[in-house]
């Protein structure tokens, strides 16, 4: 009783928290449009990290590509054009993860696709233990009789405290 | 200065390294010890039953088995015990057995070595060493010089 | 000085080959003589390292800059506490340095390992000495540390040495920069000697309970320094590269966590193996995977193969790692082949509902992790090949892949202790998992109402409480089980209750310092930045902290420049604290970086960096972030290493296990003796 509960309890609050968290998708500031498409590219200088968590100060290509973006943000482009704009201007790589198309798919799949076939493996392995145990389990080997039980019962005391 | 002590050293550590190899002929035991034997192997597989039983218990106790599980589990588990334990006085009489069929035949060439000694053969078991060693194959002690150079 | 560690060096590799033949000769004759000399070979191999590892040292410290490397990596106004790191800085030195730690657990393994399972150590030595031999080969003929600077001239070669060196990268001049690498290597190393007792048993078809015992312990002690290799290094990218934070998914922090991840599933699996002789094949699987994987790490670290902030090298060692990793997939994976037979399971499954299938489930897990991110990690050099488009795979493709995995993962935590071996009875899953859940399901109600919405911070933070309560209900139980049967108190029985079994305890120890970690993460959702330019007066507001720039101040260090800012800081209008966010450049490098300044407490960090002088307006651009409780994931580091070392104290079947064997020993001498 106990457990249906708050099992419909975790339901609702799921529920609720997609909910406003798409509504607070919803509405953005260029700013925080600017913040987000920081997030998704890199920058370009060779540090290898976020637009937003380049390390480098005066940083050429940090400043090339924010500006890019702030004149997009004037002109008040969607996030996607802006996002296309600086695959046009630097090549695919800007991107901080690879687009999902053409063979960039594999990319995103292939984790997928290998925790599918674990889980399949893994239910495959449980059941070919899981057959032949029943028998196994309820014929004993050996018949105990007391002089054996009481040796093992015996030996178990002297190794386990 | 600092090279000819380092090329001092690696002469002493190769030398160190080598004189093993140049040791006599079977001046060691002629075989790596085992590192478990048949019964310690049994024994070790008990433990491990009993542990796995220690812990049915302790997870029955803390409620996380269910009681006819628990029965059939502790059974099952008893058995495996068991029969690990007749395996083990199995091996023991195996072993036993062969030291009596040792023991007969170390006597009966006692009988035949009274008359013509052997080189070969251990003074402290009388077991009859197949080749010229320093040590007995069968009880490892240490035979007499004499007898070997013969 | 740079001959003797040339000979030290060459001296090394003859040893590490004579030691791999002499080894294989060894197992193969079962030849005691020859298994002494080969034990004696590793010490020579030892010593050899370590002679050259002196030498490189005693060059750095001398400002020997007639030595290539020294003159690459070291200066004469660095300070004594960074010359040390000078040894792994470069690409050589490093070999050099994995080649000095594999000597070292070759020959604690030696060592420790004189009178028992002698029927391993011969094949055990050959492995090893094989890897010695490979990696002294590419420090000596490829990455040689010793090289001499020269100049060629139209008189003829003369030797040179400039007046000072290039220096270390600021960088890494930095106090957890002098720990993290050793750490990783010694993660990375060690995992050579469980290959080497996995190799050495399947050879010799010792394959009975005795290797994985003992080699669960040559897991154990790699995968904590590993970790905490991985902990230092979040927290070296964290205080350094001051962008705020600990993890960016770069490839060669991918190369650490990869066997860490496989080391961590053969931790679990092998339990399975140990009370119930199953997943033999698997196990060996994993010991193969996790050593390949380090060597994978190692060539990612230093081939430069896939562009990183930490792969300094990019040179030729890359084909010699090539080979060498095709050679050890190749030799281990027939070997295991040629061995099937004897690795055959010897019990059965009872019950789906049981502890195995719990960890047969979080093995997959941990597979699919791995997988994961060493596909993200190879995906822009297989793309470069396949469709040459250089792509980038960056944090938004892992946080997108890793997070939901790592949530199961967390739900894999708490819910597989609670499982019984063998059968659990559904009524019992019910009873465990009640409070738990319900737990759970209040701590879940409270942050939602306190503003957590988004729906993975959420639900990390519910499986925290849900895997934290799991936990203390087992010790609860536990010890109160221990009170009924052994009329202890409480505390006693929790205390006897751990010794008893160490790794169990052990483990729910490390359990509770994943889920601190996963709390930390989970704090990263709330991260808040503000940036300002400041000059002499000028105020900042970062949430409700306000800060007010009292100077700025220049000055000279002996090997940097500084450019302090001093902000004061107010919190809701009370007086805080000063902070000084530095500014360095390092002349011998020609390098600037930022000192960060932090002020943190367990529920927040306040994070101020100063990124030098804005050059129009003369102001200090100043970062701010507030970081709330990133603390929380070194307090989870250490929290696991705690766990890590409590599991290594032996439980009581192992101190019984070491009884019985000196039993047998002493049994074999009467033997000899009677």
């Amino acid at each position: 009783m106990r457990r249906t509960m708050s099992a419909s309890r975790l339901l609702k609050i799921v529920v609720l928290g997609l909910a406003l968290a798409s509504a607070a998708m919803a509405a953005q500031t260029p700013a925080q449009i600017g913040k987000d498409i920081g997030n998704k590219v890199i920058c370009l200088c060779g540090c290898q990290t976020s637009l937003n968590d380049c390390p480098m100060p005066h940083c050429d290509e940090k400043a090339a590509e924010r500006h890019l973006i702030s004149m997009d943000l004037a002109e008040g482009k969607a996030e996607p054009v802006i996002l296309q704009d600086l695959v046009n201007k630097y090549g695919e790589r800007v991107l901080a993860a690879p687009p999902a198309h053409g063979f960039n798919l594999t990319a995103w799949f292939l984790p997928g696709v290998g925790l599918l076939i674990g889980l399949f493996l893994a239910i495959t392995i449980v059941r070919r233990w899981h057959r032949p145990a029943v028998q196994a389990a309820a014929t004993p080997a050996v018949p105990l009789d007391g002089n054996l039980r009481s040796a093992v019962e015996n030996e178990m005391k002297k190794y386990i405290d | 200065m600092e090279l000819g002590i380092a090329i001092l050293l690696v002469i002493g550590l190769a030398v160190f390294t080598i004189t093993p190899l140049l040791a006599p002929e079977g001046s060691a035991e002629d075989a790596l010890p085992i590192d478990v034997t048949p019964l310690t192997d049994l024994k070790r597989r008990r433990m491990v039953v009993y542990e796995n039983l220690k812990d049915l218990e302790f997870e029955y106790e803390a409620g996380k088995v269910a009681k006819d599980d628990y029965q059939s589990l502790r059974e099952n588990h008893l058995a495996e015990a068991a029969q690990l334990m007749l395996a083990s006085q199995e091996q023991e009489e195996i072993t036993e057995n062969d030291l009596l069929i040792e023991k007969q035949v170390a006597e009966r060439r006692a009988q035949r070595k009274s008359k013509r000694p052997d080189p070969f053969v251990c003074p402290e078991c009388e077991f009859e060493n197949p080749l010229s060693v320093k040590y007995c194959g069968n009880c490892g002690k240490e035979l007499p010089q004499r007898s070997r150079k013969k | 000085m740079n001959q003797v560690g040339a000979v030290g060096l060459i001296a090394a590799l003859v040893f590490a080959v004579y030691g791999m033949i002499t080894g294989a000769a060894a197992g193969k004759l079962r030849s005691p003589r020859m298994l002494k000399s080969a034990q004696r070979a590793v010490l020579g191999f030892f010593a050899m390292t370590t002679l050259a590892v002196v030498s490189l040292e005693y060059l750095v410290l001398t400002n020997n800059f007639h030595s290539a490397y020294v003159a690459e990596y070291s200066s004469r106004a660095l300070p004594v506490l960074y010359k040390i790191p000078v040894l792994w800085a470069g690409q050589q030195g490093s070999l050099l340095f994995w080649t000095w730690l594999l000597s070292i657990y070759v020959a604690a393994a030696v060592l420790l390992n004189r009178k028992k399972n002698r029927q391993l150590m011969p094949y055990i030595i050959a492995i090893s000495m094989g890897v010695g031999t490979f990696f002294s080969m590419v420090t000596f003929s490829v990455a040689n540390p010793f090289n001499e600077l020269n100049l060629a001239s139209a008189s003829g070669v003369t030797p040179y040495a400039p007046p000072d060196g290039n220096g270390l990268n600021p960088a890494l001049q930095f106090h957890s920069m002098v720990a993290h690498p050793p750490m990783l290597y010694l993660g990375y190393v060690g995992m050579a000697i469980p290959f080497a007792f996995a190799m050495s048993a399947l050879m010799t078809r010792q394959l009975g309970d005795n290797w994985i015992r003992v080699t669960r312990r040559w897991v154990m002690v790699p995968w904590m320094f590993l970790g905490i290799g991985i902990v230092l290094g979040g927290q070296w990218a964290y205080h350094v590269l001051g962008w705020g934070g600990y993890w960016a998914w770069d490839p060669v922090e991918n190369a650490s966590l990869l066997p860490w991840l496989a080391g961590t599933a053969f931790l679990h699996s092998v339990m399975i193996q140990e009370k119930r002789g199953m997943l033999k094949v698997w196990n060996m699987v994993l010991v193969i995977l996790t050593f390949f994987l380090s060597i994978f790490g190692t060539f990612l670290t230093r081939s430069g193969i896939i562009s990183s902030v930490h792969a300094f090298a990019k040179s030729d060692i890359g084909p010699w790692f090539s080979v060498f990793l095709a050679i050890i997939a190749a030799f281990s994976l027939t070997v295991l082949f040629l061995r099937l037979d004897f690795l055959k399971s010897e019990n059965r499954l009872d019950s789906i509902a049981s502890r195995e299938s719990g960890f047969l489930f979080n093995n997959w897990i941990l597979l699919a992790a791995v997988l994961a991110v060493l596909w993200g990690t190879i995906f822009p050099v297989i793309s470069k090949a396949i469709e040459n488009v250089t792509v980038t795979v960056g944090p938004p493709f892992f946080n997108k892949v890793m997070i939901p995995i790592g949530l199961l993962l967390l739900f894999l935590t708490g819910a597989g202790p609670m499982l019984a071996w063998r059968k659990t009875s559904f009524q019992s899953i019910k009873r465990n998992f009640t409070f738990p859940l319900i737990f759970a399901a209040v701590v879940g109600g409270v942050i939602f109402y306190a503003g957590v919405h988004r729906l993975y911070t959420w639900m990390s933070l519910f499986l925290c409480a849900f895997v934290a309560a799991s936990i203390v209900a087992e010790f609860y139980k536990g010890a109160r089980t221990r009170m009924k049967s052994s009329k202890e108190n409480f505390f006693a029985a929790l205390y006897n209750l751990t010794m008893r079994n160490t790794r169990r305890y052990g483990g729910y120890v490390v359990h509770f310092g994943i889920v601190l970690l996963f709390v930390g993460f989970a704090g990263q959702a709330f991260r808040y930045e503000t940036q300002g330019l400041m000059g002499p007066g000028d105020l900042l507001r970062a949430k409700n902290y306000l800060f007010r720039c009292e100077g700025i101040s220049t000055g000279q260090k002996a090997n940097y420049q500084y450019e302090t800012v001093d902000l004061s800081v107010t919190k809701d209008g009370h007086a805080l604290t000063v902070m000084h966010p530095e500014r360095r450049f390092y002349m011998a490098e020609q390098q600037p970086i930022s000192h960060i300044a932090l002020r943190s407490n367990l529920a927040q960090d306040l994070y101020v960096v100063t990124e030098g002088t804005d050059p129009n307006s003369g102001k200090a651009i100043i970062h701010v972030i507030i970081n709330p409780l990133v603390q929380w994931v070194w307090i989870g580091g250490m929290v696991i290493l705690l766990g890590t070392i409590l599991a290594l104290i032996p439980s009581s079947i192992e101190r019984q296990m070491g009884k019985l064997h000196k039993d047998q020993e002493e049994a074999v001498a009467a033997h000899h003796v009677g």
